[in-house]
């Protein structure tokens, strides 16, 4: 068996994309399972060199049509990177292809792909469904909503590829995502099983004790969707203006420099994130601030937020999208940051017996070897 | 040269579809021009006699063909387009000096259309006319503002401008020279050359008067109608509150009621068969008209309103306002509406309304009725401008000149 990994998104060595990419091989190589990583065509030297990626997927540049550029992009990515992968040769019906959060066009292009290979030829495929359904909370209701699909229309585009699944690869793809109420989501929407997976993140040099820092570094992370309404130059105003303990940063996910720098200077993680936005999505840089036991502030009532319970709460949430109820849950942490941060040094002593790359990779090839099982069982 | 009158959403007399069909293909006979018509599979043996319509398309025009709760409509475009593209095919011996003219055609079988033609070498193309419809699926930002700022509607309710716009990006270069996109409306055609990016012509409507087309003035009682297939977007839902007050407070009037299926909005219909129970002045008409009874009911009638949403219909047209219009009849319409800009067109014969209220409808028929015999005068004249720039014979004219041959 061998190891398929594609990330048609992964071109430079910043972010979630590469740590998972270099977690995952780092396990693999430890069980000594042979691999192959294909990435974007444009992948930076250092991917290519370090990591023995390969480059492959080529970028289509979105359609500029402001009524239907979500239709017609969808459609000219699915189309190329159908042709992308099969340029993919030599797999087996016993490789395992793992496709690293796709969205709803590389979904649509993995299953044609794979609709088009002869039944015999059909790796076993595990694929990341990403973070977001695009489903919302409908307002004082339990039941889950389609956003505006002119605003968000991942949700039809999702549903969309996946009624197009063949049988015969249906019972060779299983899709997954890495946090229970994202998969619970995209089931709702899809009508299929969602498997969820183990975090792949794990602690770095940035875990350590923080209780007794002082200043605490507070690192204040904006929607990568915020419009003018952020709050959360206001809520670094209010923290800065009330407290004279701190240091304070703020980033966007795309502009923060390195996770790696960012979690090593980072003694307290505030999400300033939108609840109804993030209703559904899970978040990587919540999963790291975990494994490196610094505490968080999240948006309540999110995956996010059963995360932190999950740990026991080395951290706090706010329910309304406003600076002052942010700021408020930030200030609930700052006030008793020692023992918030005690909690959090716990919380990611207790990471690994649940989430990490080892977990990850096992539960890939646990699902493998059911879904191959169950496939001679079908027969 | 022959003539090919295409219609999915031609099955019955429901609708416009048997009335277009039937302006518009006899006027091709009566020229002498051979006009083949291709229905729906399930029109009526009585259309099927009266129109030599052939039953031929498998998808119906209004049809959602598909049950998934979240994507039936893109679904349901995509299998619809493909079957229809298939019964396209099925079209055989076509020459380059032929018209195809496909009568309201929205986006599944526009996409069809289009797909059709791209598959035909440019040379052999005939002409190919495709009639959009009357409603873009786009409605204005804001109804007061100016000029108009045009937005899609939420396509989980209504995804017709993505749709439309999506089949008009796959019309290719050959295919554009022979293609025509047109309307029956001036501002349906703008909103929708908006939508589209591409030509959009503005043919004559194809109603010509069916009654006496007699000047109203002096009717008493004046007979006030709502005439045709009753939708909620049609406002069946505020005749109730409208006919209560009017009856109430103008003795010299009467009600006509026209629903031709009257279980698609039963609330409102049973509230006004109570009330024509107590009010003998209150007439109810509960079938589907053909041209008989449809001739019968704009006879009998000496106002019509159209108390229609005014987003809704923000660019599009009405039959019933055209046939009101074409027969002499005033008529009370939503204000900033292509329904009020052929108002004016026709020398304001009648009445607007702001808002989608009983009130509001109520108010404006009172003004019509104030005055009513002014407004009467003034729907005759436009009456005469009609019957020399509408009907069959002009629209034939347009699609003649679209195609480049001259007059038969």
């Amino acid at each position: 068996m061998r190891f398929v990994y594609l990330d048609p998104v992964l071109t430079d060595d910043l972010g979630y994309r590469a740590i998972t990419c270099r977690l995952v091989r780092e396990e693999l190589r430890r069980l000594a399972i042979p691999a192959r990583f294909f990435a974007g065509a444009d992948a930076a030297r250092e991917l290519r060199e370090d990591c023995g990626v390969l480059p492959l997927f080529r970028k289509t540049p979105p359609d500029p049509d402001a009524l239907i550029g979500w239709l017609v992009s969808f459609d000219a990515a699915a189309k190329l990177a159908v042709e992308d992968m099969s340029r993919i040769h030599g797999l087996a019906s016993d490789d395992l292809v793992y496709l690293n959060h796709a969205d709803p066009a590389w979904l649509m292009a993995i299953i044609i792909w794979a609709a088009n290979l002869g039944p015999g030829q059909l790796p076993i495929m595990i694929v990341d469904i990403g973070s977001d359904p695009g489903l919302e909370r409908l307002v004082g209701d339990r039941r889950l909503g389609l956003r505006d699909p002119r605003k968000d229309p991942r949700a039809i585009l999702y549903r969309y590829a996946t009624t197009r699944m063949p049988s015969t690869v249906a019972r060779r793809m299983r899709l997954a995502t890495y946090a229970p109420e994202t998969s619970k989501a995209f089931g709702v929407l899809l009508g299929r099983k969602v498997e969820t997976l183990p975090m792949v993140f794990r602690a770095t040099a940035g875990r350590r004790r923080r209780a007794g820092e002082r200043p605490v570094a507070v690192s204040i992370f904006s929607d990568e969707a915020a419009d003018a309404n952020d709050p959360a130059p206001r809520v670094a105003a209010s923290l800065l203006r009330a407290r004279s303990d701190i240091r304070l940063e703020t980033y966007t996910a795309a502009s923060a420099p390195s996770h790696h720098d960012v979690l090593e200077r980072s003694d307290l993680v505030v999400l300033a994130y939108d609840p109804s936005d993030h209703a559904f999505s899970y978040s990587s840089m919540a999963a790291e601030a975990i494994a490196n036991a610094i505490p968080l502030v999240v948006p309540e009532g999110t995956p996010l937020a059963s995360l932190l319970r999950e740990f026991d709460g080395p951290g706090s949430t706010f329910a309304a999208f406003t600076a002052d109820s942010i700021s408020a849950a930030a200030h609930s942490v700052l006030d008793r940051f020692d023992s918030c941060a005690s909690a959090a040094y716990a919380a990611s002593e207790r990471w690994t017996q649940t989430h990490g790359p080892g977990r990850t990779v096992r539960a890939l090839l646990d699902l493998a070897e059911a879904m191959t099982e169950a496939d001679i069982a079908g027969r | 040269m022959r003539f090919l009158y295409l219609d999915s959403g031609l099955v019955n007399e429901l609708g416009h579809h048997a009335n277009f069909c039937r302006a518009i293909t006899q006027e091709f006979r009566n020229k002498g021009i051979p006009t083949i018509v291709f229905a729906h599979e399930k029109v009526t043996q009585r259309l099927h006699d009266n129109l030599k319509a052939r039953p031929h398309f498998r998808v119906y025009s209004y049809d959602i063909n598909d049950n998934d709760r979240v994507i039936a409509w893109l679904n349901s475009f995509e299998t619809g387009s493909r079957t229809t593209l298939e019964d396209l095919q099925r079209i055989h011996g076509l020459e380059p000096t032929d018209i195809v003219y496909m009568n309201w055609a929205w986006p599944t079988p526009l996409m069809a259309l289009i797909q059709w033609a791209n598959g035909i070498p440019p040379s052999r193309l005939p002409t190919i006319i495709a009639e959009v419809g009357a409603d873009p699926g786009l409605e204005p930002m804001d109804l007061e503002l100016r000029p108009i700022r045009l937005m899609p509607r939420d396509p989980r309710a209504d995804s017709r401008a993505i749709l439309y716009r999506y089949a008009a990006r796959q019309i290719s270069p050959g295919s554009a020279r022979r293609l025509h996109l047109v309307t029956f409306d001036r501002v349906t055609s703008s909103a929708f050359q908006a939508l589209l990016d591409f030509p959009v012509t503005t043919l004559p409507m194809p109603y010509a008067a069916s009654t006496s087309r007699r000047s109203r003035a002096g009717a008493n009682p004046i007979t006030i109608s709502v005439l045709g297939h009753q939708r909620p977007e049609k406002g069946f839902e505020l005749m109730p509150e409208i006919a209560t007050t009017l009856l109430r407070e103008h003795a010299q009037i009467r009600i006509l009621a026209h629903n031709a299926k009257p279980t698609q909005m039963s609330a409102a219909q049973k509230a006004m068969r109570q009330l024509a129970a107590s009010n003998g002045r209150l007439m109810l008409e509960e079938a589907v008209a053909g041209p008989a009874l449809w001739a019968s009911l704009l006879e009998r009638s000496d106002l019509v309103v159209c108390p229609y949403h005014p987003a809704v219909y923000a660019f599009s047209h009405s039959s019933v306002a055209c046939e009101s219009l074409a027969n002499a009849i005033p008529l009370v319409v939503p204000a900033r509406t292509a329904l009020a800009s052929q108002l004016e067109d026709f020398g304001s014969a009648g009445a607007t309304f702001e808002a989608f209220t009983a009130q509001s409808v109520t108010a404006a028929i009172t003004r019509v009725l104030n005055d009513f015999d002014r407004y009467a005068e003034v729907a005759y004249e436009a009456a005469a401008q009609w019957a020399k720039t509408m009907g069959p014979e002009r629209v034939l004219e347009g699609l003649l000149a679209l195609a480049g041959a001259g007059p038969p």
